[in-house]
């Protein structure tokens, strides 16, 4: 276990769940299903942005410390 | 201890609050500049039409306070600083994005000039902070510390600039959406040219004076190296010098004095910072050795990896330690003797070797304490483990090991 969390990579994580609801959500846009407004996306893509340099921010804090 | 177990909690700050250390305490749980939070709260406040201060005071009454904390030392300017302010920023955007499209929202002319001026304050704020100071380097290093400190200072320079740019950015954002500008139009299109033109002619001669003033501060920075170097020389090789011509005829008193001195001139020339006896533990077996070194004149070579705060058990095994040293240089006067610790996440372990004689650890008469209770029974008592390798005429290695206090 303790060999798992040292080889997770919070960085890679944050960003391909990051990436895979950006991708969930333009699939769905382009299917119909939702209709995302622009603002809407902007939204998604800057929360997605700051989630990933949060999470490597405080990934190099914590491999660094 | 509990000190950084409380870092690891998120706790409001009230010693460095503005209003109720929320802001304040999330800065610190996140080791970064607490100004950060405190924009973001202010622009989601005002992106969402006060709903974000709601949120302040849910966090306010929910999040506890810490307790009991004094002075905090001065921040520093740690890895990943940049990276979690920009996250931070975006995070605090999309908020706002996400109540524009519910229609939570005053007007695109008050909130986004409101925003771009929040992020420009935010930056010449952490700018206006002292920058933190370097640690005193070794000579050989002046060069490229003048260098560093050049860039170091173009590159506060670029940022003020860029959040002065924002703030001036956001008023005239500000007055072309209120309309303002429109009246005052070709003037202000004038006054951009003009200006835009005198940026232009005087560029160069602006470049050219911060070069000066950076290769004038360089050569300064070099200069005080060198009067710092002479002063040293002086004070401690030199009068050093002038010792041993005084004792030549004390070749044990010449060697301490001589020994004494290299370690000082290459803890200087590495730049240590002063030992730290009583808090840190690699300091502690430094001078545990520096004093059994000055006391019997036997040389100890000393090689610690890794350093941790001193508690309870550590102050046991550094006693235990200096026990190990006085009995290897009575016993093994000659030398080398060695001392090695290694600081690891869950345990301290130091290994105290020498050359000597060495006993047979069965054949110690039970009246004599120094290994048995000094060395073995303390680490015992602290939960730890000492051990006694030796063999006469084979020198002895004593292994001290200890976990350390969560």
């Amino acid at each position: 276990m303790s060999e798992m969390s040292e080889r997770l990579d919070l960085t890679s994580l944050v960003a391909g769940l990051a990436i895979a609801v950006i991708g969930a959500l333009i699939l769905l846009q382009v299917e119909d299903t939702i209709d995302l407004a622009t603002g809407w996306m902007l939204s998604a893509l800057a929360a997605a942005c700051g989630v990933v340099l949060l999470a490597s921010g405080l990934g190099a804090r914590r491999g660094g410390a | 201890m509990s000190r950084v177990h409380a870092g690891n909690v998120l706790r409001r700050d009230p010693d460095n609050a503005v209003l109720g250390g929320v802001c304040a305490g999330i800065g610190r749980r996140l080791g970064t500049d607490p100004a950060i939070p405190r924009v973001g709260f202010v622009v989601i406040a005002i992106g969402t039409s006060g709903i974000g201060a709601l949120v302040y005071l849910l966090l306010w009454a929910v999040i506890p306070a810490e307790a009991g904390v004094g002075a905090e030392p001065r921040r520093r300017r740690r890895r990943g600083s940049w990276r979690i302010a920009t996250g931070v920023g975006l995070l605090a955007l999309s908020v706002v994005l996400a109540f524009r499209e519910l229609g939570l929202w005053w007007s695109d002319a008050l909130v986004w000039p409101l925003v771009l001026a929040a992020f420009g304050v935010t930056l010449l704020w952490s700018l206006s902070r002292s920058a933190p100071e370097e640690p005193e380097a070794a000579p050989a290093a002046d060069g490229a510390r003048g260098v560093r400190a050049s860039r170091r200072a173009a590159g506060r320079l670029s940022l003020a600039g860029f959040g002065i740019a924002l703030v001036l950015g956001a008023g005239l954002l500000f007055l072309w959406a209120k309309g303002v500008l429109d009246a005052a139009g070709d003037v202000a299109l004038a006054a951009l040219v003009v200006i835009l033109g005198l940026g232009l002619i005087l560029a160069p001669l602006w470049w050219r004076f911060a070069r000066s003033l950076a290769t004038e501060r360089a050569e300064r920075i070099r200069s005080e190296e060198r009067a710092e170097l002479s002063a040293h020389l002086h004070d401690s090789v030199l009068q050093t010098l002038a010792l041993v011509q005084h004792r030549a005829d004390d070749p044990a008193g010449v060697a301490q004095l001589a020994r004494r001195q290299e370690r000082e001139l290459r803890a200087w020339l590495a730049g240590a910072p002063p030992l730290q006896p009583d808090e840190r533990v690699a300091d502690a077996l430094r001078a545990a050795a520096i004093d059994i070194e000055e006391t019997r004149g036997t040389p100890i070579e000393v090689v610690v990896v890794g350093d941790c705060p001193l508690d309870d058990r550590l102050e046991a095994l550094v006693a235990a330690a200096r026990e190990a040293l006085t009995n290897a240089a009575k016993f093994a006067a000659d030398g080398p003797i060695r001392l090695y610790a290694e600081v690891e996440d869950d345990r301290v372990t130091a290994y105290v070797d020498d050359r000597g004689e060495g006993f047979d650890p069965k054949r110690v008469p039970d009246d004599r304490h120094g290994v048995r209770e000094s060395i073995i029974g303390r680490m015992e008592r602290q939960g730890g483990r000492a051990e006694v390798r030796s063999h006469p005429g084979r020198g002895t290695e004593v292994e001290l090991s200890v976990g350390r206090s969560r």
